[in-house]
């Protein structure tokens, strides 16, 4: 009986020792299993949409207008819708470059 | 017989957090690799399904956007506006439906392969858009040509014009030289090219990666020598106002 007395504390301890194990097994199961849900949300990120171009280009002057350019007048205005137009196709160009990023997303 | 129990006392406490510790480890692989659907395979389906229509939006409204810009382009040849539209028609369409029937899929594997092909079918961003932008870009360039031509036409009649007035147009000449020059360098390098670029087809996706991108880089080099002839054009008109009388 004297023997037994000291072993009760140690069988409370040991009692304890296990329950707090499995506490912790039951609350990591628990993290496992909420990081598994949290994941697919993640994965589930929209594409970024580019922003597309939608301005139109500039109208350039009908080459067929028939009208001859005259050096003052004509051929600057003409050089200036040119110049207009290249800045729509650049603006093509770039939209291009846009959309393959967004596409290799 | 205190150390005994002691002994004993810590062996088995221990061992159980040996035990702890390698649960823990071996459930991680196990939870981490698992997929969505093997615990609830409808939640899946569900997750599944919405990407797939949020990818689908994406692409019907970057279409959507580019039917405007082809319809209020004002370079784009009516026929080329007219297959364009419905390319971007056709593409629309085809995604919408293929969006019902994801939506209707029942099966995780049906559903994940018909939403592989909102990429594989369509190529929208990597292929369709790039190529109508490169049609409106190629007739932009053609349309821009042809005022760059008109203006090179005008300046060297102005210069034969100078020329009968006795005045030394040399630096006008050279000008307009090099104007034509750029003028024809741009022109040959996208003739052709919209033909080219209409005929890519996703199904030569990847193979046709490389056409792509060459078009891109023969509308840049072709707006670039635009700019070259542009300057020229501007050049020339300077140096046939200030054109000296001959000696």
């Amino acid at each position: 009986m004297p023997h037994d007395r000291p072993e009760h504390p140690r069988r409370l301890r040991l009692g304890c020792m296990v329950l707090v194990s499995l506490a912790m097994l039951a609350v990591t199961g628990t993290a496992c299993g909420a990081r598994d849900e949290a994941a697919p949300a993640s994965r589930a990120t929209p594409l970024r949409l580019p922003a597309a171009s939608t301005t139109a280009p500039t109208t350039a002057p009908s080459p067929s207008s028939g009208t001859p350019a005259s050096l003052d007048g004509d051929v600057e205005q003409a050089l200036d819708a040119v110049g207009a137009s290249l800045a729509a196709v650049e603006e093509q160009l770039a939209g291009i470059d846009s959309d393959i990023r967004t596409g290799e997303e | 017989m205190t150390f005994t129990s002691r002994t004993r006392t810590l062996a088995l406490g221990a061992f159980v957090a040996c035990f702890t510790v390698a649960a823990v480890f071996s459930a991680l692989p196990s939870t981490a690799q698992e997929p969505p659907g093997r615990r609830d395979p409808s939640a899946a389906l569900s997750q599944i399904k919405e990407r797939a229509a949020v990818a689908v939006d994406l692409r019907l409204d970057a279409i959507s956007e580019m039917e405007t810009a082809v319809g209020d382009s004002n370079v784009v040849t009516e026929e080329h506006r007219s297959v364009l539209l419905d390319m971007l028609a056709s593409t629309a369409a085809g995604l919408t439906s293929l969006g019902e029937t994801i939506a209707a899929d029942t099966e995780i594997s049906e559903a994940l392969a018909h939403s592989a092909k909102i990429v594989t079918d369509y190529r929208v961003f990597v292929l369709l858009l790039p190529q109508v932008r490169l049609v409106l870009a190629s007739d932009g360039v053609e349309r821009a040509a042809a005022v760059l031509g008109d203006a090179a036409t005008a300046l060297e009649a102005a210069s034969t014009a100078a020329r009968e007035q006795g005045r030394d147009t040399t630096e006008a000449d050279a000008a307009i030289a090099r104007l034509r020059e750029n003028l024809e360098a741009a022109k040959v390098l996208v003739e052709g090219l919209a033909s080219e670029v209409l005929a890519l087809d996703p199904s030569g996706w990847p193979d046709n990666e490389a056409a792509r991108d060459q078009a891109r880089d023969d509308v840049r080099d072709a707006a670039s020598a635009l700019r070259e002839a542009r300057g020229a054009a501007h050049e020339a008109a300077r140096a046939l106002h200030a054109a000296p009388a001959a000696a």
